[in-house]
């Protein structure tokens, strides 16, 4: 149910006792300045709200809900970009209407003109004519949104330049019923008002921008899909320590075909998004390593050298697993670079972890790793993890090895979606709203089913 | 396909959730469907239902919680094979986001009602469980759906329910939120500040058409209590910690396993704070009345001695006698009668 008497509910804006654009007379003191006020008050709530947005069209639509709710009739914003306008309209108690248009350069109407010279125009439009309505189409190019004003009319019709950085990038065009008009000092605060969203509007044009670039960057940094192989489901979890920069120095990567291939958990040293770009290359020399040769030990070994040669000091963890499937089983080889020992849990609830240890990555040349063999019958889960898991903190202490053992000996073993949902529930009870490193978790089930 | 057959149907579902049987989920549900059952309709009849029954038998003590989270991780595979099934609608129009409140995991009511409205020709950007309000975030600034829907179920999430609601509209996205953490006539998400609430995923779906493109942020919450609420919930750990020595403290013991009732107790006393920051945050004593009604009937059923559930009243309302709001809200929940 949409609540429409209720403004919290209903997310239309508040009134306003006075009309923000209706002079008071000059002589009624009290009403001028509550006028004043009310003024202050809507460029307040207006610039707040729109700059939360922080994406261009939503911060568009919402000036537009707001000034029809609380100050004209209709109201129109067009953004010039590239070669295309964008057209966005809406009538007081309708719903948006948009369009894209070609460019409006060198056709001398209202809406170019305004933009050049950056100079408001007042005009006036007649009631609805049949065929050519030149200053309504000069000032709304758009037929759908012409359309939303139809009914309107006969209107009194603003348009006013909106800018930022040095230009005009826009207008914001905006009309009340004939006989309610826009005087000289409405003109003023509207203009006002104008600057105000111009600079906002512009805001989110930039953030687009960049986040755009960083959201083309990032994309290999996230981890990736999991597919499952045949016989194999796979599941993972992964929190990183600095939500808002969203990536982390914990990883996790699978890779190879299906008969033969790897899956790696790593942590490198650091957080935020500079661990991010190091796991970046980390994963991508591991990548390159495991296509020369899939054994493990020989990956770490690869890879080791990689970094060491690359000599920027930085120091991974790292958990290398080989998978091959032989009949109903498949055959797990692990080499580990100073990373905590996977666990291994059985469908019969057996459950212990892997002794396989190694030197961390990326810091003595001549290091040498010992892989180590398991064999996952069907229903058997091998489980990957960063130390993020037990150093979790809690209110008193850490998560454990202690409790990750009992966290684990209690979960189903059916699934490892299950399994994993099991350990990421506990440890975000453990965690409350507490600061934290990054976890990664990864589990690799023998489905022994083919689905 | 005829009523005793369906009926017979949603009992061998439950028993292969029982069993934690993906395969034998999965051929029940492909009977129904090649009985003419409606994807939709195996959703919220068979799916929903079976999953309502699970966390019944878990409360009963009938099943471990490693068999409720393997009967979830299956239906949760079982939908997710079905969605399969629905049409995808034009990628190029916004997408609706349906996420579960931060640190709520019971995923599978907002699942389906992601289905349902993709269904119904919305695409779907679909984040699950435990989101963020740092990702909820993100994800608009990415995605720019045309709103989000918010599912909560336990009433120890509506603080955080708010604060998303906050974060949503601060974006200028409408936000509606449903589920089992509020009440029918949606008075409590009408004071968190959503847009608005559905009980169903058909009231989702008309409740989409009629929003707003944009929304204004909320509006701050002034009601006494409001604050309280943050207090509460912010310290729920250091509250549940005074609960739980004072309720033990009644009842020493000197097993090394703790009891059924101590382990479910211990396990669910953050929750039970957070009803408190619960009902602070919605006005509504009722948030807690339910959820020690909850409480007891999980201790009943795990022969906790009787005087516990007065015991833990009275060591709730000890623990925040120095907030007034929540030491009124503490009062009125335990006596619902006077």
């Amino acid at each position: 149910m949409v609540d429409n008497e209720d403004p919290a509910v209903s997310g239309r804006t508040r009134t306003y006792s006075t009309d923000l654009l209706v002079s008071s007379p000059p002589g009624d003191l009290r009403a001028r300045l509550r006028q004043a006020s009310d003024r202050a008050a809507f460029l307040a709530h207006a610039s707040r709200s729109i700059l939360g947005t922080m994406q261009t069209e939503r911060a568009v639509d919402l000036t537009l809900e707001l000034l029809v709710t609380g100050v004209v009739d209709w109201a129109q914003i067009i953004l010039s970009e590239g070669p295309a306008l964008r057209c966005r309209a809406l009538a007081a108690g309708g719903r948006v209407v948009h369009a894209t248009l070609p460019d409006a350069r060198g056709t001398g109407t209202t809406l170019e003109r305004v933009m050049r010279h950056g100079v408001s125009d007042l005009s006036l439009v007649e009631p609805s004519r049949e065929g050519h309505d030149g200053v309504l189409e000069s000032a709304v190019p758009a037929p759908a949104l012409r359309e939303s004003l139809a009914e309107l009319r006969p209107v009194d019709l603003l348009v006013i330049p909106l800018s930022a950085r040095g230009r005009s990038y826009g207008t914001l065009s905006l009309a009340r019923r004939r006989g309610e008009g826009f005087d000289a000092d409405a003109v003023e605060f509207l203009e006002d008002l104008a600057q105000q969203l111009g600079t906002t509007i512009d805001a989110t044009r930039i953030l687009s921008d960049s986040r755009r670039v960083a959201g083309v960057l990032g994309r290999d940094l996230a981890p990736p899909n999991l597919p499952d192989r045949p016989g194999t489901r796979l599941a993972a979890y992964h929190r990183v320590a600095y939500e808002h920069e969203a990536l982390g120095g914990d990883f996790y990567d699978v890779h190879g075909s299906d008969e033969d291939w790897t899956a790696v958990v790593g942590d490198v040293c650091g957080k935020g998004v500079e661990a991010a770009v190091l796991t970046g290359k980390v994963r991508q020399t591991i990548r390159t390593a495991a296509l020369v040769d899939r054994d493990p030990a020989r990956v770490l070994d690869l890879s080791n050298r990689v970094l060491v040669h690359e000599g920027d000091g930085t120091f991974v963890t790292a958990v290398c697993a080989r998978f091959r499937r032989e009949g109903e089983r498949l055959q797990v080889e692990l080499a580990s670079a100073g990373h905590p020992e996977p666990y291994v849990l059985r469908s019969n609830g057996d459950l212990h972890q892997v002794e396989v240890r190694g030197t961390v990555l990326g810091l003595f040349e001549d290091n040498h790793y010992t892989p180590m063999t398991i064999t996952l019958e069907p229903g058997d889960t091998c489980l990957l993890f960063t130390d993020g898991v037990p150093e979790a903190p809690g209110m008193e202490e850490r998560f454990g090895e202690e409790r990750l053992h009992r966290t684990l000996a209690g979960a189903p073993r059916t699934d490892v979606s299950a399994i994993i949902e099991t350990v990421a529930l506990a440890l975000t009870d453990h965690l409350g709203d507490r600061p934290h490193d990054d976890i990664a978790i990864l589990g690799v089930q023998n489905s022994g089913q083919d689905q | 396909m005829s009523g005793t057959d369906r009926a017979a149907a949603e009992d061998e579902y439950l028993a292969a959730l029982a069993s934690g049987d993906r395969r034998a989920a999965l051929e029940v549900v492909g009977r129904l469907r090649a009985g003419g059952m409606s994807v939709l309709a195996v959703m919220t009849e068979v799916i929903g239902p079976a999953q309502y029954r699970v966390g019944e038998l878990w409360a009963a003590d009938d099943w471990s919680v490693a068999q409720e989270h393997a009967a979830t991780a299956v239906s949760e595979s079982v939908l997710a094979v079905l969605a399969n099934e629905i049409a995808t609608p034009d990628a190029g129009a916004s997408p609706v986001v349906v996420a579960c409140v931060e640190q709520e995991w019971h995923a599978l009511p907002a699942r389906i009602v992601a289905e349902h409205i993709h269904e119904a020709g919305v695409p779907i950007s679909y984040l699950g469980a435990n989101a963020s309000a740092e990702h909820l975030v993100r994800h608009i600034h990415e995605v720019a759906p045309r709103a989000v829907a918010l599912s909560c179920s336990l009433s120890a999430s509506l603080p955080r329910v708010r604060r998303q609601i906050e974060a949503v509209r601060e974006t200028g996205t409408p936000v509606i939120v449903g589920g089992a953490a509020f009440d029918a006539e949606g008075r409590r998400a009408r004071t968190l500040g959503a847009n608005g609430f559905a009980r169903s995923a058909e009231e989702a779906i008309d409740l989409l058409e009629s929003l707003p493109t944009a929304v204004p942020p909320a509006e701050p919450l002034t009601h006494p209590g409001a604050q309280e609420s943050l207090m509460v919930h912010a310290d729920r750990e250091l509250f549940a910690a005074r609960v739980r020595e004072q309720v033990f403290g009644q009842h020493p013991t000197d097993e090394d396993q703790p009891s059924s009732w101590r382990r479910a107790l211990l396990d669910h006393l953050p929750h039970l704070v957070g009803s408190v920051a619960g009902a602070l945050v919605t006005n509504d004593p009722r948030v807690l009345t339910d959820s020690l009604a909850w409480t007891d009937d999980v201790l009943l059923h795990r022969a906790a001695p009787e005087p516990v559930a007065q015991e833990i009243r009275r060591a709730l309302a000890d623990a925040v006698r120095e907030l007034p709001s929540a030491a009124r809200i503490v009062a009125t929940a335990a006596n619902p009668g006077g």
